[in-house]
C-alpha cells in the first residue's frame, strides 16, 4: 500500500516566499571564507592607498570581487541546519585551500611574488599562521604587507573558530577537549553564531590592544599593525627581515605578553576578561602551560650563549605558542637548547587558542594514559578511571586523543621525509617537519627568521599540505587517509572476488544456465 | 595467617622433596637473577678454555669472570627457592635479572683492561665495560671499543657470545630448566621476549622455551657452516659472527664488522641469516614441521617483507640516483644496510669513512629511510628489536578506527590484525607502550644534547639505542665509535636506554614495583 503523499520539498519551497536555496555546506563555508578574506583586502588597501595605488587598487579590486562572491553566496545558498561531520570538515579544508589558492593570486597579481610556487607557499604561510617566508618583507609596499599579516590574522581566527566552535559541533556533541572546557567555569555562549560573535569580540579587542601597546612603544604605525595582526594570531609574519632583533626591548616585551596570551586557550581569555580568577587558579592546563613557560626559560637562559632572561623568555613563548618571531638567531645556540625548544614546539600550546601543535591538554591526557597503560602491567584486571580538572574522561575521548597523537607523529615522519628526499639535510627536514606541522615554522634548516631562500623549490611546495594540515588539526588529512585506506580496500575485495570466480566455476554456471533454460 | 603460613611452609617442603633444593628465602627474582648468572659463567668459562686455547692474554680475566658470576649465581640459586609470580614480581625478576647480567657481564671486560687506553681511569672504564656488555646482551651492537687488536678472542668471542645470549633470551632459557615455575614462567618469557605476546609452542611452557632455543641453536650452526663454507671466515670467524647473525645482534670481532671480509658471499649469508632472525619463532617452528604456507598466511610476514623491500629499493634508488656510485655498490650497500637495520642487527660493510657503506654519508633521504627502520624494527617473537610490526600495523589500525569514530561516533569498530580482530587491552597497551616510547625518545635526545653530544647523532642514538640497532647517525655512525661521539655519562645513559629497548620499555619500568612493595610492606609491619 502506498503511503499518502507528503508535500515534496520543492511544493515547501514553492510557498516560501524567500527565493529558493541551494543546500551546500561546503559551498557557503569557503564562500563565507572569501568574503572575510575580501573584507580584510579591502581594508588593507585603504589603509595603505596613500603608500602604494597600485598595489591598493589590486586589494581593493580583490576584497571587493571576494566580498561580493561572499554576498551572492549566502543569498543563493543555504546551511542545512545541522550539517554532517563530513561536510562540516571538508568545509573547512575546502576554504583553506580556497584561502591559499586567492591570497596567492592576490600575491603574484600585485606583482609581489613572481613565481607560482612562491605565491602558494607565502599565501599558506599566512593562512597556516606558519611563520615561513620566501620574501623579503622590507622590500613589500605597506599595503601588501598589511595585507600579508591579515591573512595570518585570518588564519589565526579561522584556526580559533574551528577549534571553539567547528570542530566540537562537527564531531556532533562528542568532546573534543576533555578538558575544563565543559567544567563549571564554561561559561560561553552555547549556540554556534553567539560563541563565534565572542570569539570574534574577543580576537579583535585583543588586537587592538595588543596594536596599540605597540605603538606606545614607538614602533610606528606600520609595524604596530603588522605585529599587532600577526602576535594575536600566533603567526609570526614580521615587517623586517630579522623578525624583532629589529625592534627594541620594549617592543619584545608587548611581543612576549602578547605571544603568551595568543598561546592560551580562548576560555583563559574569557576568563580574564569575565574576571573569573577562580577559573583561571583551578585549570590545570593554565598551569602546566605556564610551567613550560617558566621551565622553558630557565633551561634555554641557562644553556644558551648570550641570550638575556627576557631574550630567552620571548623565544620559549615563542615555541610554547607556535608563533615563530625570533629576537635572535636561537638556532645556532646550544644543541640542548634547539632539542628543548623542539619538543616546546611540538607539545604546541593551549587547546582553543590560535596556536598548534598537539595541545597541552591532549598531551596531558596522553601522559596519564600512558601511566594507566604502565599500571595496568601491574595489574590488568583493574579499572583505572582517567581524570582530568576532576572530570572523568571517556574511552572513546582518549582513543580519539591517541589516535590523533599517533597521526601527529606519523605525519611529521612523513614530512621530514619528504623533505629529505626534495635534498633538505636530515636534521633540518626533522626539525622542519616538526615545526611546521606545529605552524611554528623557524627552526634548524630554514632559520631563527624562517626565511626558506636554502630551500629548493620542490621541498617549498613540500611545506604547503604540512601547515594546512598542522593547521587543521590533521583531521581533513586523516579522513583523506581513511578514505584512501577504504578505497584500497575495496579495491581489494573487488580483486578477489575477481580471482575467486574460476573458469570451472564459470563452466559449471554456464552448464547450469544452461540446463534451467 | 597461620594457615597461610602453613601452606608456604608445605610449598617449601614440597619443593625439598620434588627437586632436592634446600629451603631457601621465596623470590622468584634471586632464584631466577641466580641461575642467569650461572648460565653467564658458563659461556665466560667456555670462553675462558678459547682464550687459553688461543691467544691466551685474557684468560684469567674471563676464568675469574665465570668464578664470581658462578658463584653468585650458584649461591643466589642456592639459598632461594620459587616464589610468588604476580606480575610485579615477573617485571622484577626480568628487569633486575637483566641489569645483574649486564654488571657481571663487565666484569672480564674490566679485568682485562680492554678499555685500558692511554689517559683512561678506573670510572672511565669501568663505564665503558658495562656499556660493552649492555650492548652485548642487549644485542646492541654499538661499541666503544676504539683497538679491536687489544683484546684476545676469547674475549672476543664472549663479546659475541654474550649478544648471542640475548638473542633469544636469558630468562627463556632459565624457564628451560626451571619447570615448575608454571603459568609464571610464560609471563617471564613474554615479559623477555621482544614483541607483545609470545606464541605458545607447546602445551608446556619450559617446552616451548625448549623448542624455541633448539630453533635457535639450529640456526646459528647453520649459518656457521654457511659461513665456513664460502671463501673468506676462518671458523672461528663463522662462528663468531653466526652468534651475532642469529642474534641480530652486530658484534664483529673486526672494526669494519663484516666489510672486514670484503666478499658478497659472506655478505649474502649473513643478510640471509639476519632476515631469518628478524621473523616470528614461531613462524619458523611451524615451517620445520612442514607447513611452509604459514610464512605467507601471516600478516605480520608479510608486512615485514614488504617494508624491507621497499625500503631496499627506495634506498638503492636514491643511492643510485643522487651518489656517485654505480649499480652494483648501490645495490650492495643499500640492500645490506636496508636488512641490517630492517633487522636491527647493526652490521656493518663500510671499509672506511669514504667506503660506499658509511650510511652517514648518504644522501639525507637514504638516511631517513635508515632512520625509519630504526623505528619499525621486525617481526614480533623474533630476536629483532624496534617498534615491532605488528605494533607499527595495529597502531594504523587504531587511527584509522579513531578517525571513523570521529565520523560515526556510534559506530562499532574493531582493529584487525591478520583478519582477527585485536583485543582491545592489546590495543590499548599497544598505545601506551608507543606513548612511552615516543616519551624516551624526547628524553633521551634532550638528556643527550645536554651531557655534550650532537643534536643529530642524540636523534639517530637515541632511536638506534631503544630500537637495539647499534651505530646511529651522525657521529654515531659504521665507522666510529661511541666513545667519540658521547661522554662518560651520556654512555652510561646509552646502556639503560638498551636495556629498556630490549626489555620493550615495561618491565624496565616496573622493576622498581616489587622492591617499592616490599620496602612499603615492611614500613607499614
Amino acid at each position: 500500500m502506498k503511503s499518502p503523499p507528503n508535500p515534496s520539498r520543492s511544493r515547501l519551497r514553492a510557498l516560501d516566499p524567500r527565493r529558493p536555496r541551494a543546500d551546500s555546506h561546503i559551498l557557503l563555508t569557503i564562500c563565507e571564507g572569501l568574503a572575510g578574506l575580501g573584507i580584510v583586502s579591502a581594508l588593507c588597501a585603504i589603509a595603505g592607498f596613500l603608500d602604494d595605488a597600485g598595489d591598493s587598487v589590486v586589494l581593493g579590486i580583490a576584497g571587493v570581487l571576494l566580498t561580493a562572491l561572499g554576498s551572492t553566496a549566502r543569498v543563493k545558498l543555504k546551511r542545512r541546519r545541522r550539517p554532517t561531520t563530513a561536510a562540516v570538515l571538508s568545509g573547512l579544508a575546502a576554504t583553506w585551500v580556497a584561502l591559499v589558492l586567492a591570497g596567492a593570486a592576490v600575491y603574484l597579481i600585485s606583482g609581489a611574488v613572481s613565481r607560482v610556487d612562491d605565491a602558494l607557499v607565502e599565501a599558506a604561510a599566512g593562512f597556516s599562521t606558519t611563520a615561513l617566508t620566501t620574501l623579503d618583507p622590507g622590500e613589500l609596499s605597506v599595503p601588501m604587507t598589511l595585507w600579508r599579516a591579515s591573512t595570518q590574522w585570518v588564519g589565526g581566527l579561522v584556526g580559533i573558530l574551528t577549534g571553539v566552535v567547528a570542530l566540537p559541533m562537527a564531531l556532533q556533541g562528542q568532546r573534543l577537549n576533555p578538558t575544563e572546557w565543559s567544567g563549571d567555569h564554561n561559561t560561553f555562549a552555547r549556540g554556534k553564531i553567539a560563541r563565534r560573535r565572542q570569539v570574534m569580540a574577543v580576537y579583535l579587542g585583543l588586537t587592538a590592544v595588543v596594536g596599540a601597546a605597540f605603538a606606545a612603544t614607538g614602533m610606528g604605525a606600520k609595524h604596530s599593525a603588522v605585529h599587532a595582526l600577526t602576535t594575536i594570531s600566533a603567526g609570526g609574519f614580521s615587517s623586517a627581515p630579522d623578525s624583532f632583533a629589529s625592534f627594541g626591548t620594549g617592543s619584545a616585551a608587548v611581543a612576549t605578553v602578547g605571544m603568551i596570551v595568543a598561546g592560551s586557550g580562548y576560555a583563559v581569555v574569557w576568563w580574564a576578561i569575565r574576571g573569573r580568577g577562580k577559573a583561571l587558579i583551578q585549570s590545570v592546563e593554565l598551569r602546566v602551560y605556564a610551567a613550560i613557560l617558566l621551565l622553558g626559560t630557565l633551561l634555554v637562559w641557562r644553556g644558551a650563549d648570550g641570550l638575556s632572561w627576557h631574550d630567552s623568555l620571548f623565544t620559549t613563548a615563542s615555541a610554547a605558542s607556535t608563533t615563530g618571531f625570533a629576537v635572535a638567531d636561537w638556532t645556532s645556540q646550544h644543541d640542548a637548547v634547539t632539542a628543548l625548544l623542539l619538543v616546546v614546539i611540538a607539545t604546541g600550546s593551549m587547546i582553543g587558542s590560535a596556536g598548534a601543535g598537539l595541545g597541552i591538554s591532549r598531551a596531558r591526557i596522553l601522559v596519564a594514559f600512558a601511566r594507566r597503560e604502565l599500571r595496568r602491567q601491574l595489574d590488568p584486571g583493574s579499572v583505572v578511571v582517567l581524570k582530568t580538572a576532576g572530570q572523568a574522561v571517556d574511552d572513546r575521548a582518549i582513543e580519539r586523543i591517541t589516535g590523533h597523537q599517533i597521526a601527529h607523529l606519523a605525519t611529521c615522519a612523513s614530512a621530514a621525509g619528504l623533505l629529505a628526499l626534495a635534498g633538505v639535510d636530515l636534521l633540518g627536514a626533522i626539525y622542519t617537519g616538526i615545526s611546521v606541522l606545529s605552524t611554528h615554522g623557524p627552526g634548524i634548516g630554514v632559520g631563527s627568521f624562517g626565511n626558506l631562500e636554502d630551500f629548493s623549490r620542490p621541498a617549498r611546495l613540500l611545506l604547503v599540505p604540512f601547515m594546512l594540515a598542522g593547521r587543521l588539526y590533521l583531521v581533513p588529512l586523516m579522513i583523506g587517509i581513511v578514505w584512501i585506506v577504504h578505497a584500497q580496500q575495496g579495491l581489494r575485495r573487488e580483486l578477489r572476488a575477481l580471482l575467486r570466480v574460476r573458469p570451472e566455476r564459470l563452466a559449471s554456471s554456464a552448464l547450469f544456465a544452461r540446463r534451467q533454460e | 595467617m597461620r594457615g597461610l603460613l602453613r601452606t608456604r611452609a608445605g610449598q617449601a617442603r614440597r619443593a625439598t622433596m620434588l627437586h632436592g633444593q634446600p629451603v631457601g628465602r621465596p623470590s622468584t627474582v634471586l632464584h631466577v637473577m641466580g641461575l642467569a648468572l650461572v648460565f653467564i659463567a658458563v659461556g665466560m668459562g667456555v670462553c675462558a678454555l678459547i682464550e687459553l686455547a688461543s691467544t691466551n692474554r685474557d684468560s684469567g680475566a674471563l676464568g675469574l669472570g665465570a668464578l664470581t658470576s658462578g658463584g653468585v649465581g650458584v649461591l643466589l640459586w642456592w639459598r632461594t627457592r620459587e616464589g610468588p609470580t604476580r606480575n610485579r614480581d615477573v617485571f622484577a625478576a626480568v628487569g633486575w635479572t637483566w641489569v645483574t647480567m649486564t654488571l657481571f657481564g663487565a666484569v672480564p671486560y674490566l679485568l682485562a683492561g680492554t678499555f685500558a687506553t692511554s689517559g683512561a681511569g678506573f670510572v672511565e672504564q669501568l663505564v665503558n665495560s658495562i656499556f660493552e656488555s649492555a650492548s652485548g646482551f642487549s644485542t646492541t651492537g654499538a661499541t666503544v671499543l676504539a683497538d679491536f687488536e687489544r683484546p684476545g678472542r676469547g674475549l672476543m668471542m664472549y663479546r659475541q657470545l654474550s649478544q648471542w645470549y640475548g638473542g633469544m633470551g636469558i630468562v627463556v632459557l632459565a624457564v628451560t630448566v626451571l619447570p615448575y615455575l608454571g603459568v609464571g614462567g610464560l609471563d617471564l618469557m613474554s615479559a623477555e621476549a621482544p614483541g607483545p605476546s609470545s606464541d605458545r609452542l607447546a602445551p608446556r611452557v619450559s617446552e616451548t622455551a625448549r623448542r624455541l632455543w633448539t630453533i635457535y641453536v639450529l640456526f646459528t650452526l647453520v649459518i656457521a657452516s654457511l659461513l665456513f663454507a664460502v671463501p673468506g671466515p676462518s671458523l672461528y670467524d663463522s662462528l663468531a659472527h653466526a652468534l651475532t647473525t642469529a642474534a641480530t645482534g652486530g658484534f664483529s670481532p673486526y672494526a669494519n664488522s663484516i666489510g672486514h671480509f670484503d666478499s658478497v658471499w659472506v655478505e649474502l649469508v649473513v643478510i640471509a641469516g639476519m632476515l631469518y632472525g628478524g621473523v616470528n619463532f614461531a613462524l619458523h617452528w611451524r615451517a620445520g614441521r612442514g607447513d611452509l604456507g604459514a610464512y605467507a598466511r601471516d600478516a605480520e610476514f608479510r608486512t615485514y617483507t614488504l617494508v624491507l623491500t621497499g625500503a631496499a629499493a627506495a634506498v638503492i634508488g636514491v643511492l643510485w640516483l643522487s651518489e656517485p656510485l654505480g649499480g652494483a655498490d648501490a645495490i650492495r650497500a643499500g640492500l645490506f644496510n636496508v636488512v641490517s637495520f630492517g633487522t636491527s642487527s647493526g652490521f656493518g660493510i663500510a671499509t672506511g669513512v669514504d667506503s660506499p657503506g658509511n650510511y652517514v654519508l648518504w644522501a639525507p633521504a637514504a638516511q631517513m629511510v635508515i632512520l625509519f627502520l630504526f623505528v619499525v624494527g621486525a617481526c614480533a617473537g623474533s630476536t629483532s628489536g624496534g617498534i615491532t610490526i605488528i605494533r607499527m600495523r595495529v597502531l594504523f589500525g587504531h587511527v584509522i578506527r579513531s578517525v571513523r569514530r570521529s565520523q560515526q561516533p556510534r559506530a562499532i569498530v574493531a582493529v584487525k590484525h591478520g583478519g582477527v580482530a585485536v583485543p582491545e587491552d592489546v590495543v590499548s597497551r599497544m598505545a601506551g607502550f608507543f606513548l612511552f616510547y615516543v616519551l624516551l625518545i624526547c628524553i633521551g635526545v634532550i638528556v643527550l644534547t645536554m651531557l655534550g653530544a650532537e643534536f643529530e647523532t642524540s636523534i639517530g642514538t637515541a632511536f638506534s639505542m631503544l630500537g637495539n640497532m647499534g651505530p646511529a647517525l651522525g657521529e654515531a655512525g659504521p665507522t666510529s665509535t661511541y666513545a667519540d661521539a658521547f661522554s662518560q655519562p651520556a654512555r652510561l645513559v646509552l646502556a639503560v636506554f638498551m636495556l629498556i629497548g630490549r626489555l620493550e620499555i615495561f618491565p624496565m619500568l616496573l622493576m622498581f614495583a616489587a622492591p617499592c612493595r616490599a620496602v612499603s610492606d615492611a614500613l607499614h609491619r
